[in-house]
């Protein structure tokens, strides 16, 4: 098993003095994939660049174990980030440590795993959308990481190129068993890859719900036991909507 | 009957050069004004002393090349300038960074800089003959001096412009600090950094005039001086045209420099943009169908 464990233990996070989480607290599994969902603006995005060391608690704490070493944390940001003035397997190779052939045969085959065997030449601009996610997606499966951190990654891709990338997804994890940590606004999307769903909500935001998704693998997007599942989430999601009762 | 590609049935189109037609609007207003010139002369609106003709000043431009005066004057303007350029825009460039990266160099030297920037360059001169005598070191000073501004300002400007996001890609994947600043910072802030070193350039022609005329013995704003005290407008006319010429040709280079390093953009410069939009037009050609 390659996937880190990860344990959130009474995280509280303020940006500008405004308080956006208080009393997260939460545990992944080594090779297990949690999807994080709530209402836009929660603060989805605010946890996971806590779990990527990209903004401090102040109070509370996040570890990462059999990951925390540097380069076996891997983010998917919500646009691919490519490096401009980088060829596409330049900017898979630029983020790896080693000598400079070995750098180069994994983008290579990081971005052959993701079909991009013919664009490693191209510059970002001159890919798609849904390519340059792709690409974002090769750099960091070419980093071989114990964590990966998906922060709706597919969100700015169309429907089909979102179920593509998702079922990639689903398959390297497959193959490489690393941990994912998976931030989306699509309850489809949590259904189809996550071991569970952990709905956040209220402001600051805490943890308001947590569901396990017992499908067996590989999914099918027309499993009834998703379709029932599906119900109940949108229920807890409306919830954390709603105002709260006197 | 059905559908085919259209292109079956179509002779291939060729790509006609554009090459031609921008040379000639290249050239159009510089011939425009030189026909002017000559006109003017010619219905003596100037004066031959005040304003020599066209062909005079060709005739003293090649006279003083045969005497290998103009390659003097020219070596000695262009040792000047790059020196000076080089001495301006190398600690200009490194400070820029280095202010781009850190608040507390900016808030150091920051300040100072741009009250250096508000004095008009000329009023250094008395105080540069004062500290330096009349010789090269204060020449070559008041020329890295404006060489340095314009480069100091765009570097910093184009370190503040990189994509945050992007420093954040090697934050996330743990790159140490040396690795983002050459890797991300230094690449990201280039456009800016360019732009300085070409303006940067473009000031130090402009202060090795003022240089020149300030008690120098050579150069082509010595010969700009010396053309006025003998009254030879030719002679100042062919200084001029040369200035004219090596400024053109220097930022030509580094414009191709540029060029260069930044042809990963996507802007209405790069020349591959246009590239794309020719072959989106011939995919799109291809791809139509037709029914006969």
């Amino acid at each position: 098993m390659n996937g880190a464990s990860v344990a959130v233990c009474n995280l509280g996070i303020a940006l500008t003095s405004r308080p956006i989480l208080s009393k997260v607290s939460f545990e992944v599994s080594p090779g297990e994939i949690l999807a994080v969902i709530g209402p836009s603006g929660i603060g989805k995005s605010t946890l996971l660049r806590a779990l990527a060391g990209l903004v401090s608690a102040r109070e509370g704490d996040v570890s990462v174990r059999n990951g925390a070493e540097r380069g076996r944390i891997a983010v998917v940001f919500q646009e691919p980030r490519l490096l401009p003035w980088l060829r596409v397997a330049d900017n898979v190779a630029f983020v790896l440590q080693g000598p400079r052939q070995q750098r180069k045969g994994r983008a290579s085959a990081a971005l052959a795993s993701v079909r991009l065997q013919d664009s490693e030449g191209a510059w970002p601009r001159q890919l798609s959308g849904g390519m340059a996610q792709r690409a974002a997606l090769a750099r960091a499966l070419a980093t071989a990481p114990h964590l990966l951190l998906l922060d709706e990654p597919f969100a700015s891709v169309d429907a089909l190129t979102r179920m593509e990338l998702q079922e990639y997804v689903a398959a390297l994890w497959r193959e490489h068993e690393f941990t994912v940590v998976l931030v989306t606004h699509d309850i489809d999307e949590a259904l189809y890859l996550a071991d569970r769903i952990l709905v956040l909500g209220g402001d600051p935001a805490s943890v308001h719900a947590e569901l396990e998704v017992p499908i067996p693998r590989p999914r099918s997007r027309t499993n009834p036991q998703m379709l029932a599942l599906r119900e109940p989430l949108l229920r807890t999601l409306a919830e954390t909507l709603s105002p709260p009762t006197p | 009957m059905g559908l085919h590609p259209s292109s079956q049935g179509c002779a291939e189109t060729r790509t006609r050069s554009l090459w031609p037609s921008r040379l000639l609007l290249q050239l159009a207003l510089p011939l425009g004004l030189l026909a002017l010139w000559w006109f003017a002369l010619q219905r003596q609106w100037v004066r031959p002393y005040q304003l020599p003709a066209p062909a005079t000043v060709l005739a003293t431009l090649q006279e003083m090349l045969q005497r290998g005066e103009l390659q003097m004057h020219v070596i000695a303007t262009i040792g000047r300038t790059l020196t000076s350029y080089l001495l301006g825009a190398v600690p200009a460039v490194m400070l820029g960074v280095a202010s781009g990266l850190s608040p507390a160099i900016r808030a150091g030297v920051d300040p100072t800089i741009q009250g250096i920037r508000a004095v008009p360059s000329l009023a250094w001169v008395p105080l540069f003959l004062l500290w330096f005598g009349i010789g090269e070191q204060a020449r070559l000073l008041l020329i890295a001096l404006g060489a340095f501004l314009p480069v100091y300002l765009n570097t910093v400007a184009g370190v503040e412009s990189v994509d945050r996001r992007l420093v954040e890609v090697g934050r996330a994947y743990g790159l140490p600090s040396s690795a983002i600043t050459f890797r991300i910072v230094l690449p990201g802030s280039l456009p800016g950094i360019l732009t300085g070193l070409r303006s940067g350039l473009g000031m130090a022609w402009m202060f090795v005039v003022a240089a020149e005329l300030i008690a120098a013995s050579n150069g082509l704003g010595f010969l700009l001086i010396d053309g006025q005290s003998t009254m030879r407008p030719d002679r100042v006319l062919a200084a001029i045209i040369t200035f004219a010429f090596l400024g053109r040709a220097s930022d030509a280079g580094l414009a191709a420099i540029e060029r260069y390093m930044l042809r990963w953009r996507d802007t209405l410069g790069t020349p591959d943009s246009s590239q794309r939009k020719q072959s989106l037009s011939s995919t799109l050609k291809a791809d139509r169908v037709s029914v006969p």
